[in-house]
């Protein structure tokens, strides 16, 4: 398999020379094209830190990370491959989307970056329509305002409006963290099913170890900014080789 | 999958009573300042219905006279009728005051933003100029421009717009600083979408409420203001009927015709007063952390 | 010990009455975890706060009693309420920093509270919140009684909170959402450290939360709420191993702990109800799967259908 992006020995360092937090270590990582990738870890762990570097927000102090062999970042400068081939879906609902604009200028926002053919041929009208009911919500929800749904309602928003530009890659950043279980259910089931139809990669990003488990194909752990164990899900939940790992596990909660 | 009762529900809910509406019907105070200057605001639009004089028109034969049926609020040095005055130098006062005060909260929110969003040297020159605006009390700095730029309305009104714009540069400012965090404008950049752009969609929308609660409280300062430069002979100049400019010839009749600088000076206190009033209401509405 | 009955809260916002609790009815005794699930809106926290006399000012108690040793909470002068608060029932909240002064060296924070409870002298009052510290297992507790609530990560403040909730000691501690905000392996050391403190002083905990994980680690009985009524209560193990009420198996059903990766997860489909009118009959019937005629005209009592266990569900009541 070919990596859709390849991380090399990403460093993320903030701050100064006496106050220095070593945000991501030396970390090197495949994603491959259409699987999803777990990145699981605590607060703190750098697991957010390396999903900003992947989409533009954060860029790495060293190291390379490539997209389809490009390079993403020179120096400072993120180099965005086309705009909206990358995506993103972030924790929080209430703060992800824009109060002041309604539903309908929040999906539409991520086209005007691009250029003006194709954002005639993706902003149809028809398109939006069937994108809205794909992800579970009606026509009539598009002149409304964000406050006037429900979280759960709120990142189905925000997921149409990753999809709007037809995405390659998503990071999604706890997508599922601020919802309640049975909400959480339901947004769950709608990306697997959206991976599923439009081809897509995940970068998942969680704490929660059982969404990990249940949703991605391979997971990644990270532990104080670095990259403890990387493997297939199955392995890392049956044979954790990272005393980490093991520990993380034994302390999940089961209902049962 | 989506409950259409309870969406459409909560749409009924959030159009039926306004909450800001509803809070500013409970406060008498805002409600008083509201009449007030409806009233004035009326008075002003229909002056050349109300009064069959010209402002400017001179009758000396006329001069000095005192409230009477004719002329409600008497007569000045040249004749011409106080009342009528007055009324037509609302127009020109809360204009004058609006217009200055849009002026300067549309350049400072943006100049704000600006500097807010992208930080760094930019927004170091920015603030450093700024905070010498503020150094000076804005009285003295708007007549000292006045004085320089030669004395005219056009020119006093420049003055107190550039003397007001600080203000609005450091709220829009401290607002963007948090508004940059937000996720929708993090998901903007993620989009590729340019600075400018962003500022102009999401920054600048989501920082007005501050600027709207500030810039309320502004416009009776820069009516007065307007009033004080007129007063010193530095804003709107003879024969254009204006607030300050005729308190300032009329106090010097005060001892003997009383009404000339009496009534103006109640007028431009009403018009003050009121806007101040409807400025705190707007501010405990709109700011909870005023509040309490 | 506490007892509360046919309680009912409404709160008054700007576009009407919202309907808060709704005939709620549950005791604590001595000794015992009470785990209360539910998720946002399902009236969980309000009940902890109304048991605190801690409601906002715009809440309404329209009903019912709480009771804690025959005194009825409700017609209680604030002021024995808060002393009471602060001996008798402990409390710790979702965010720990809130509960602490941020400007005040952690031991001075004990040694105030333990003073308020204790007739003791500095120096031993100094040893008691040593002792306190090292009770909830910080391992150095000296160093730590010297520090300020900034300088402590996120599970070391909750362990300083739950010290000084259980300094007094109190009968009774309320725990609103104490590991929401903590890391997994933290949440665990937490729990465990409730379950000790449980088991040494016999002190009760009212564990409010919305992980079904959390409750069955820790609770004796378990409480599920949904809009502002408790749908089902018993046996923690019998509540998750056998659930009655379709809303705690869609629950369940729901968490991906179990499932398979090809297995869809089984949402619940639709919203929580508006509770500024509640729908007419029972509370889940416009996502529930199991709805018949009745279930949108008459609301359900809890009734017992087997030991311990009460059901609010039309369903039940056929059967029996």
């Amino acid at each position: 398999m070919t990596p859709l992006v390849q991380i090399n020995h990403i460093n993320k360092i903030y701050g100064n020379r006496k106050d220095v937090i070593e945000a991501v270590k030396d970390i090197s990582l495949p994603v491959y094209e259409g699987e999803t990738l777990g990145l699981v870890g605590e607060s703190g762990s750098g697991k957010s830190t390396l999903g900003k570097l992947l989409i533009g927000l954060e860029a790495p102090t060293s190291g390379e990370i490539t997209y389809r062999d490009k390079v993403l970042w020179k120096k400072k400068r993120f180099m965005r491959p086309r705009p909206g081939e990358i995506q993103t879906v972030f924790q929080d609902p209430q703060s992800s989307l824009d109060p002041r604009l309604r539903v309908k200028q929040i999906i539409f926002e991520p086209l005007s970056a691009l250029p003006l053919k194709e954002r005639k041929e993706k902003g149809s009208i028809e398109r939006l329509h069937a994108l809205v009911k794909r992800v579970g919500l009606k026509v009539e929800h598009l002149d409304r305002y964000p406050h006037e749904f429900s979280g759960g309602q709120r990142q189905r928003i925000a997921i149409a409006r990753a999809l709007i530009t037809g995405p390659s890659f998503i990071v999604l950043d706890e997508p599922t963290s601020a919802l309640d279980v049975s909400v959480q259910a339901q947004v769950l089931n709608l990306l697997k099913e959206l991976k599923q139809e439009n081809q897509l990669t995940f970068l998942f990003i969680s704490h929660n170890m059982s969404v990990i488990r249940y949703m991605c194909d391979r997971i990644a752990v990270m532990y104080k900014g670095g990259l403890v164990e990387i493997d297939e899900t199955k392995n890392v939940l049956n044979h954790p080789k990272h005393d980490y790992t093991k520990m993380l596990l034994s302390s999940m909660l089961k209902v049962n | 999958m989506i409950n259409p009762q309870i969406v459409t529900e909560a749409k009924e809910k959030n159009t039926k009573t306004h909450p800001i509406w509803f809070k500013l019907k409970h406060n008498k105070m805002t409600t008083i300042g509201f009449l007030v200057l409806f009233l004035i605001v009326c008075l002003a639009i229909l002056a050349p219905i109300l009064t069959p004089y010209d402002p400017a028109k001179i009758n000396v034969a006329e001069k000095f006279q005192g409230p009477s049926l004719q002329h409600l609020f008497g007569t000045d040095e040249v004749g011409r009728d106080i009342l009528t005055r007055i009324l037509f130098g609302a127009r020109l006062s809360l204009g004058v005051g609006l217009l200055v005060i849009f002026v300067a909260a549309c350049i400072g929110i943006f100049i704000g933003a600006v500097s807010g969003y992208f930080g760094g040297i930019i927004d170091q020159i920015i603030m450093r100029v700024m905070d010498m605006l503020l150094a000076f009390p804005t009285l003295i700095l708007a007549m000292a421009l006045t004085a320089s730029l030669g004395p005219s309305l056009h020119n006093a009104m420049m003055a107190i717009a550039i003397v007001e714009i600080p203000i609005y540069v450091r709220l829009a400012r401290s607002e963007t600083l948090v508004l940059r965090e937000k996720l929708f404008v993090k998901s903007a950049v993620v989009f590729g979408i340019k600075p400018i752009p962003i500022i102009l969609k999401h920054i600048i929308p989501n920082a007005v409420s501050p600027v709207i609660i500030q810039a309320t409280l502004d416009v009776g300062n820069a009516i007065l203001m307007i009033a004080t430069l007129g007063f010193l002979g530095l804003g709107a100049q003879p024969p254009t009927p204006e607030w300050g400019s005729m308190i300032s010839t009329g106090w010097k009749y005060l001892l003997d015709y009383w009404w000339y600088p009496t009534f103006p000076g109640i007028f431009l206190f009403l018009t003050s007063g009121a806007l101040n009033l409807i400025g705190d209401g707007v501010r405990d509405i709109l700011d909870p952390k005023s509040n309490r | 010990m506490l007892d509360i009955k046919n309680l009912s809260i409404e709160f008054n916002d700007l576009n009407g009455k919202v309907k808060a609790l709704r005939n709620i009815n549950f005791h604590i005794e001595q000794g015992e975890i009470v785990g209360v699930v539910g998720e946002s809106g399902s009236g969980k926290s309000v009940t902890a706060l109304s048991i605190l006399g801690l409601l906002d000012e715009n809440a309404h108690i329209s009903n019912g009693s709480i009771t804690y040793h025959d005194q009825n909470l409700l017609e209680m002068n604030p002021k024995d309420i808060q002393s009471l608060r602060g001996k008798k029932i402990g409390m710790v909240f979702q965010e720990p920093m809130t509960a602490l002064h941020p400007t005040m060296k952690i031991g001075q924070q004990l040694m105030k509270v333990i003073r308020q409870h204790k007739k003791v002298n500095k120096k031993e009052a100094d040893r008691f919140a040593i002792e306190a510290l090292k009770d909830v297992h910080i391992h150095h507790p000296e160093k730590v009684a010297k520090q300020y609530p900034f300088e402590l990560s996120g599970g070391m403040r909750q362990r300083v909170v739950i010290a000084l909730a259980m300094s007094s000691p109190p009968e009774l501690l309320l725990a609103d959402e104490p590991t929401t905000a903590l890391d997994v392996t933290v949440q665990s050391e937490i729990l465990n450290l409730m379950k000790e403190l449980n088991q040494k002083r016999n002190t009760s905990i009212l564990l409010i939360t919305h992980d079904l994980g959390v409750v069955s680690q820790l609770c004796d009985r378990t409480i599920v709420m949904y809009a502002g009524q408790i749908v089902e209560t018993g046996l923690t193990f019998d509540v998750l191993h056998s659930p009655k009420h379709p809303y705690t198996k869609a629950l369940l059903n729901s968490l991906p702990d179990l499932k398979k990766q090809d297995q869809p997860l089984e949402a619940i489909e639709g919203e929580v109800p508006d509770l500024r009118n509640p729908p007419v009959g029972c509370p889940f019937n416009s996502r529930c799967k199991h709805t018949m005629p009745v279930c949108h005209e008459h609301d359900p009592k809890l009734e017992i259908c087997e030991g311990n266990h009460y059901v609010a569900c039309w369903l039940r009541r056929d059967k029996v």
